[in-house]
């Protein structure tokens, strides 16, 4: 367990334990977030999503503890609810509305997350809106939106109200290379004031944006530190070749002709290179790194 | 009237009157600087876009308003009309579930309509009664789970309980008078025609407790299947109005009473299977 470096931990898990039946998606967690940008790393199946479920609320643990702000994730009806009201939240999958407009959606939600005035509310959808670059097209019914459109709109719907908690699940899926860009710059102006948990696949996005990183592997946490820290743990390990080195976790041919290998005995010839996020977590994760699909929760 | 040529309406001041925000005698006063100072007349020259937008700004906010806000559907728009709150309606227009249940009440309606040439006929009425009552058990059921983005508004403050019984609420608003009007409408229905509302309170109710343990499609399976043996029992008997007279009507009243105090327990302490209510 390692406490964040920007603050105070506001976000405390503890002895997080979730089981479907014999098949243990979550096995005693301990983690605490600050303010800032954290990314969570793992392979499908390593339990991201159950952790994520349960910080939001959406699912019990088997066993543990989690406080948000002071209030208990974990605890009854009203400390729930308490979560809920700092929290903004982007499943990996969002099931809409087909028929609605992209601000009907959006007005339906601000309506959950207690927006009552009504030009208040409308304000924040427009805003919100215009954020993920969806202010243009506030009448677009979802049916036609594209799939990075429809990504979006479910990003805007994260941030009504600022939430200090924004819990983001694959964000940057569907996205162009601007329209990431553009996310990231969201993100950490978000992350200077209240705390950002991002799962993801895409290495570069916590390379990119990221101050502290969270590797999760079969249900347990295998680092917790500054992105730095991961890094360094592939330091010496990564070699440019004119071949494949023996023993290589990984190898393959870049496009410069040379080849790329994580791991190995290094050969004649071989030269050590500045390893990268992406380095680091193939070399951490080896094997594991591509198994199974994520446990169904 | 002598007119101070040293004083100039400051920047602030000409603002102010250039955005309305000066009252009569400020607005009054500058006025009438105005016409004697060629320089804050100049000044105020550069700025009179400045009033222009505020105003052009206001009047694109309204327009903005009434064409971004979706319209809603004709069932709400009654709805609101009877007095639904605003951010009530906004929750129900994002649930596709109240089309289903009026669907269902509109083709009921049109087979009714269509039976009506056959007046006092006993298979009619015992379709009649097995039907009535199963729409708004139906549409509640449907209506029950039925929002979108579930994983999103199970992350929101909102309480879902309120949400789930807001939505049976609307489906049961807007298909029971139907119901009710295309009963008396149809001859031959006799009091059948407004028999079934005691059998449907009951069997909704109960439906709504079983939701609280079941999936919405074991629910409406099991309720129609029970309310199908009580009618088909009462039709095979040739008795069919013992499945409403009034002994039966008590019994589900008394089903009713005992479903709303299970399903007020549930709703204080009910959580969904795995995870939270």
């Amino acid at each position: 367990m390692s406490t964040d470096p920007h603050g105070p931990p506001l976000i405390t898990a503890e002895h997080l334990t979730r089981r479907y039946g014999s098949t243990i998606a979550l096995d005693d967690v301990d983690l605490t977030l600050g303010t800032g940008v954290t990314g969570l790393l793992g392979p499908n199946g390593a339990g991201k999503t159950t952790l994520i479920r349960m910080l939001t609320t959406a699912i019990a643990p088997t066993a543990g503890r989690i406080t948000v702000l002071g209030h208990e994730a974990t605890g009854p009806g009203g400390e729930r609810t308490q979560v809920r009201r700092h929290l903004g939240y982007l499943p990996q999958e969002v099931q809409f509305p087909r028929a609605m407009t992209c601000f009907g959606f959006v007005d339906y939600i601000a309506v959950l997350k207690e927006w009552t005035d009504t030009s208040s509310r409308h304000e924040e959808v427009r805003r919100v809106l215009e954020l993920v670059g969806l202010g243009a097209i506030p009448t677009k019914k979802i049916r036609t939106l594209s799939g990075g459109q429809r990504r979006r709109l479910a990003l805007a719907q994260s941030f009504i109200g600022d939430p200090a908690f924004l819990v983001l699940d694959e964000p940057t899926t569907g996205l162009d290379p601007e329209q990431r860009a553009s996310l990231r710059a969201l993100l950490s102006q978000q992350g200077r004031t209240g705390t950002v948990l991002l799962a993801t696949h895409q290495t570069e996005d916590v390379a990119a944006l990221c101050e502290r990183v969270i590797v999760i592997a079969a249900g347990r946490v295998r680092f917790d530190g500054s992105v730095a820290d991961f890094i360094g743990t592939a330091s010496g390990q990564v070699w440019l070749s004119a071949q494949e080195l023996p023993g290589a976790r990984m190898s393959w041919r870049t496009g410069t002709g040379r080849v790329r290998s994580i791991g190995g005995t290094p050969v004649a010839g071989a030269e050590q290179t500045e390893p990268s996020v992406e380095d680091a977590y193939l070399l951490m994760l080896g094997a594991d790194a591509q198994v199974g699909d994520e446990v169904a929760a | 009237m002598t007119i101070d040529s040293s004083w100039h309406a400051d920047a602030e001041l000409l603002r102010r009157y250039t955005q309305g925000r000066a009252d009569l005698a400020l607005s009054a006063s500058i006025e009438a600087h105005l016409l004697h100072c060629p320089q804050c007349r100049a000044r105020l020259a550069g700025a009179p876009a400045a009033g222009e937008a505020l105003v052009l700004e206001r009047a694109w906010a309204g327009v903005r308003e009434q064409i971004q806000r979706p319209p809603l559907p004709l069932s709400l728009r009654l709805l609101r009309r009877l007095g639904l709150d605003e951010q009530d309606a906004v929750l129900l227009s994002a649930s596709q579930s109240l089309r289903g249940p009026w669907t269902l009440a509109t083709i009921v309606v049109l087979v009714f309509a269509a039976a009506a040439s056959f007046p006092g006929d006993a298979a009619g009425q015992a379709f009649y009664l097995l039907v009535a009552p199963l729409i708004p058990v139906l549409g509640v059921v449907s209506a029950f789970n039925a929002a979108p983005g579930s994983e999103i508004t199970g992350a929101t403050p909102y309480s879902k309980t309120r949400l789930a019984l807001l939505r049976t609420a609307a489906v049961t608003l807007t298909t029971v008078p139907l119901v009710v009007f295309m009963g008396a409408i149809v001859p031959g229905l006799g009091w059948f025609a407004f028999a079934w509302l005691g059998p449907a309170i009951g069997l909704t109710l109960a439906a709504l407790v079983l939701l609280t343990w079941w999936r919405p499609q074991i629910t409406g399976g099991v309720v129609s299947i029970a309310w199908a043996l009580v009618v088909g029992a009462a039709y095979g008997r040739h008795h069919l109005g013992a499945s409403v007279a009034p002994g039966a009507q008590l019994a589900y009243l008394v089903l009713a009473a005992l479903a709303a105090t299970v399903l007020f327990a549930r709703i204080r302490t009910a959580r969904t299977p795995g995870g939270y209510a």
